[in-house]
């Protein structure tokens, strides 16, 4: 198999905010392929934002998004899903009247070639079998976990080079939220995938991630090793809690 | 006389439901009301009224052969499909960002240029229309059921069929119900807007352009304001349906037809109008999200 370089997802002095969308003073931050970055923070303090900007569905009004050195910032949003980045957003966003497989299809809206297809599809059902349960079933149908699942799922149908999670633990059960994280953990150690969790559950992402950055009122205020970031009496009182 | 106008309600409502197939994906995408679908309805029977021209139709009293209309039919469908994507294109969206309300007033401006366009071009007298099969008709259980009735229905249901098979089946359709059901999401799967808001205008285009080639021979008649009409009452059926719903849309055609039939036959024929839009208030004020609901969302 060819060996290639790791690719890289940098994000430099990413401004953006105005209106209802939440602000960013110029941030920093950066992912490589097969490495997995948290950022966490409370509400409110642009981690969305910082996503939607990357995906070109914010608009940012300073900074740079680079991919493999190339800046992004200013292409449309799907011809930044086009080159490899996959956003799973906020709050799940199923087609709620399209069926799982049709979401699943959807996903691979930019594969064009079936064997391709068919293997990814093959990638997700193995890794979420109750999605393969329900594929004739209307997304709108299924539960939170299944859900959120099946937006997960989705974004892997196209084999993205940067995966990026929006809250994923928000509104489900912990048990649930379990099972998610651990195959989002497998998913590091398996492939290439980089990815970037931004969570207000810090302490699970922390758990399973090899970086953290903390962002507050829209600025990057720590950054370091999961380890690190997990033992950090600051990041402890304010975001773990106990 | 309940089954013949049943009949004849069938034939008028499957037009009505061709033309608001196109109101509702519209709808169902950028959630404003195309007011200029009506006009490029308009705009198809004279496509239609121009290609027998071309093949030397006589169209006071001339008759069209069936080869001959699918020979008007396939074209005017296709223009009308390329004059929705110029409609989108240039009247809606460089405002697509904007104000819905920006967007409602420049359908308004794009209906009134193209009817006013189609007036200065085409002149504002009514023109007869060539008419298919010289009225021969058939009977069933004492209704009379004409030859063109019966073709305006299949050509539509296999339209309404061939809609919902590229709806269900193809990528690009479901690409289509994607958009419509979470754009943010859709655009986030490398799903390109402009092509989907582009296509969906084309297709509702041209089957508007199908109902007028349909109506003008139906009728016999061709004139520039006669969108306006039909507009705002296959408008009525996309609501009756439940806008942004494409079956309900179909539904609610069919339906509107038959109501405005047996309305016009046991109320009174100068009433079928009012009582269409007697149908729109109805709706409006009862059930505004329409007998097929959007479904969840």
């Amino acid at each position: 198999m060819e060996e290639s370089s790791p690719m890289k997802l940098e994000v430099e002095q990413l401004t953006a905010g105005y209106g209802s969308i939440e602000a960013l003073h110029g941030i920093n931050l950066s992912c490589s392929s097969g490495e997995m970055v948290a950022v966490i923070g409370s509400n409110g303090a642009g981690k969305s934002t910082a996503l939607n900007c990357i995906c070109g569905v914010v608009p940012a009004s300073y900074g740079e998004v680079l991919l493999d050195g190339r800046d992004i910032l200013d292409e449309p949003p799907h011809r930044i899903a086009m080159m490899g980045i996959a956003q799973v957003p906020e709050g799940r966003r199923v087609f709620p009247r399209l069926t799982v497989l049709e979401n699943l299809e959807m996903g691979a809206y930019i594969v064009r070639d079936k064997a391709v297809f068919g293997e990814r599809l093959e990638f997700v059902y193995n890794l979420f079998p109750r999605l393969s349960e329900r594929q004739r079933q209307n997304a709108g149908d299924l539960s939170g976990g299944e859900q959120q699942m099946l937006v997960i799922g989705r974004a892997l149908m196209r084999n993205p080079k940067f995966l990026l999670l929006d809250e994923p633990s928000l509104g489900l059960a912990p048990m649930v939220v379990e099972n998610i994280f651990e195959i989002i953990s497998g998913l590091v150690g398996s492939s290439e995938v980089g990815i970037i969790i931004v969570e207000q559950n810090a302490a699970m992402a922390l758990s399973i991630a090899n970086r953290g950055y903390v962002l507050e009122n829209g600025r990057i205020t720590m950054e370091a090793s999961a380890d690190e970031l997990i033992c950090d009496e600051r990041v402890k009182a304010a975001y773990i809690g106990g | 006389m309940f089954f013949q106008q049943l009949v004849n309600g069938l034939a008028v409502g499957s037009i009505y439901a061709l033309i608001a197939i196109g109101y509702t994906m519209v709808y169902g995408i950028l959630f404003f009301v195309n007011f200029a679908h009506g006009d490029i309805y308009m705009l198809g029977t004279y496509c239609a009224f121009f290609i027998f021209g071309f093949i030397g139709i006589e169209t006071t009293g001339g008759v069209i052969s069936v080869p001959q209309f699918f020979a008007a039919l396939l074209p005017s469908m296709l223009i009308c499909g390329a004059i929705g994507m110029g409609l989108e294109k240039f009247a809606y969206r460089p405002i697509r960002n904007g104000s819905r309300l920006s967007a409602m007033i420049s359908a308004l401006g794009a209906s009134l240029f193209l009817c006013n366009t189609a007036m200065y071009l085409f002149g504002s007298q009514t023109k007869p229309m060539p008419k298919l099969f010289a009225g021969e008709y058939f009977t069933i259980g004492g209704a009379i059921v004409s030859y063109i009735q019966t073709a305006v229905l299949i050509v539509s249901l296999v339209l309404m069929a061939a809609l919902h098979f590229f709806i269900r089946h193809t990528k690009l359709g479901k690409a289509i119900r994607a958009v419509s059901d979470d754009q943010r999401a859709a655009v986030l799967m490398g799903i390109d807007m402009d092509r989907v808001i582009s296509a969906t205008f084309a297709i509702g285009s041209a089957l508007a352009g199908a109902a007028g080639i349909m109506v003008g021979i139906y009728y016999g008649a061709v004139y520039p304001t006669m969108g306006a009409v039909a507009g705002i009452k296959a408008f009525t059926a996309a609501i009756l349906g439940g806008i942004g719903n494409i079956p309900g849309a179909m539904v609610g055609g069919v339906l509107l037809g038959i109501i405005e039939s047996l309305g016009g036959a046991y109320i009174s024929f100068g009433y079928r109008d009012a009582i269409a839009f007697f149908v729109l208030i109805i709706v409006l004020c009862l059930m505004p999200t329409g007998i097929l609901r959007k479904g969840r969302t």
